[in-house]
């Protein structure tokens, strides 16, 4: 091999991994539509909640301070101290759901639909039923995620420590106390947009199990949620920080 | 004389050396190149001035309300205490003001708690390749798992339920939007740190039974763990505005 057939092979080679390169080079530069666009909207949203929040911190400091000021007000005045407490207790009553609450709102009906129920296999149907509590449950959340202020099932009040649970395809159970799953009335008081947008994902599941789910709107401010039915409520475990028990 | 080299040999061993130093070469361009691709992706995300501007908004704003909601609860504790010395002097007016407004105002969730319960935490499975036949959020965390398991230690009978730093209300709803899971409104972030208050044995029996639902989570390869009895479990108040009830 003559010396000019060696250089055009080093030279060629050369070009061969330069080329090779460019190529490799080209092939992963970054898509510049990959912009955070998604990002800014995700942090954008986050931004608008969380300045929300700040405002209602602020209301919240603004209106304890001054229940602070008037308890501190009226220490020599044990008539006004307990119109003060009493005003308190009331809305605190109401926060526990121990108060009825009337306003405008929703009821929701959950009854047994024979048309579907006709179509459906009847293992399959046992089946989803059993499902029944886990998906009511779902439905008091999604209430309560959409801006409700107030819910009863079938006369039972949703509070703090309520639950509902399937014991089997016909028996159900709100608040530890046995309710027919025939049909389910749940009544709202709330934001009645808000509720109706969260309740609409929820058709098709009860369909599944042969029943039909249906949303009624009550908004002339006449919907009545009774107070949670049992004052005797003991807390045998829980007590306020500082305190040895209730 | 010297024996003159074996042309062939020459060349052979040239090329040989030729190939491997370009070889070389292209390996180490290709990696450099990919890098420097990567490098410029992540500059794009982190660098974007909008998203940058957003983020540090966001975070003066979150810190602002940390501070807020600090002042807040030693707002709060100034407040009960005041009430408990006036409803002390209340007493001969009206005799049970004081304990009716205590015990409401645990049932409402307002108070800070403490007592005897379980903690445990929960979180997406670190499975890499979801296992055949598997949809693949059967690997997340669900808003629906949340509430399942807060029904569950309901059920047996918990007095109060709190997840990670939000406490289970009367209106305290559970729900997924888009791919966040959000709290009485607030965003919370993985994992899932449970605290309930009540009979210890009942509620870790309640979670740990046999095809229970921590077996169900497991049997998705969520990551788990498991519930530890405490005699003194804290949980926070709630620090919501109960939808608008109450105002």
């Amino acid at each position: 091999m003559k010396l000019n057939s060696k250089i055009s092979l080093v030279l060629v080679a050369a070009l061969l991994g330069w080329m090779m390169t460019v190529q490799f080079t080209s092939i992963n530069r970054p898509k510049l539509e990959s912009s955070p666009a998604g990002d800014t909207l995700q942090l954008t949203t986050e931004l608008k909640q969380e300045t929300e929040r700040q405002q209602f911190l602020r209301s919240q400091i603004r209106e304890i301070e001054q229940k602070i000021a008037d308890l501190q007000s009226q220490k020599g005045n044990q008539s006004q101290l307990v119109r003060t407490l009493a005003e308190e207790l009331e809305r605190v009553k109401n926060q526990a759901g121990m108060s009825e609450v009337k306003g405008s709102g929703i009821i929701v009906t959950i009854e047994d639909d024979f048309d579907l129920i006709a179509v459906k296999n009847p293992e399959e149907l046992d089946m989803n039923r059993r499902s029944l509590g886990d998906y009511l449950y779902r439905v008091v959340n999604y209430l309560k995620g959409n801006e409700a202020k107030a819910i009863v099932v079938n006369n039972h009040r949703i509070v703090s420590f309520s639950s509902v649970r399937t014991i089997d395809s016909n028996n159900l159970q709100v608040n530890t106390v046995m309710v027919s799953p025939d049909k389910i009335i749940i009544k709202a008081v709330g934001n009645v947009e808000q509720m109706k947008v969260g309740m609409s994902i929820f058709p098709p599941s009860f369909a599944e199990m042969g029943k039909k789910f249906t949303v009624q709107e009550v908004g002339d401010g006449s919907l009545v949620i009774p107070p949670y039915d049992d004052d005797s409520v003991q807390y045998e475990y829980a007590h306020p920080e500082g305190e040895k028990k209730l | 004389m010297a024996k003159k080299p074996n042309p062939r040999i020459k060349l052979t061993v040239s090329l040989t050396l030729i190939s491997v130093i370009l070889g070389l070469m292209l390996s180490m361009q290709y990696k450099n190149t990919r890098a420097a691709a990567q490098f410029q992706v992540d500059e794009a995300r982190v660098y974007d001035p909008r998203a940058q501007y957003t983020a540090d908004q966001l975070n003066k704003v979150k810190e602002s309300n940390s501070q807020f909601e600090a002042e807040l609860e030693s707002l709060k504790k100034k407040m009960f205490e005041l009430e408990e010395k006036a409803g002390d002097l209340a007493k001969p007016e009206s005799p049970d003001l004081k304990e009716e407004l205590s015990k409401y105002r645990v049932m409402s969730g307002i108070l800070p708690l403490k007592g005897e319960g379980i903690t445990f935490t929960i979180d997406d499975s670190t499975v890499k390749d979801v296992p055949k036949g598997f949809p693949p959020d059967f690997l997340i965390v669900h808003d629906s798992d949340l509430m399942n398991i807060t029904n569950e230690l309901l059920i047996a009978g918990a007095e109060a339920v709190q997840i990670n730093d939000q406490r289970i209300s009367s209106t305290t709803g559970i729900i997924c939007i888009g791919p966040v899971i959000k709290i009485n409104g607030q965003k919370i972030n993985r994992p899932y740190e449970f605290r309930a208050v009540g009979n210890r044995d009942r509620l870790e029996a309640a979670l740990t039974m046999k095809n229970g639902i921590l077996d169900i989570l497991r049997y998705r390869t969520i990551t788990i763990q498991p519930p530890k009895k405490s005699l003194s479990v804290t949980i926070n108040g709630y620090s919501g505005d109960f939808n608008g009830l109450g105002k």
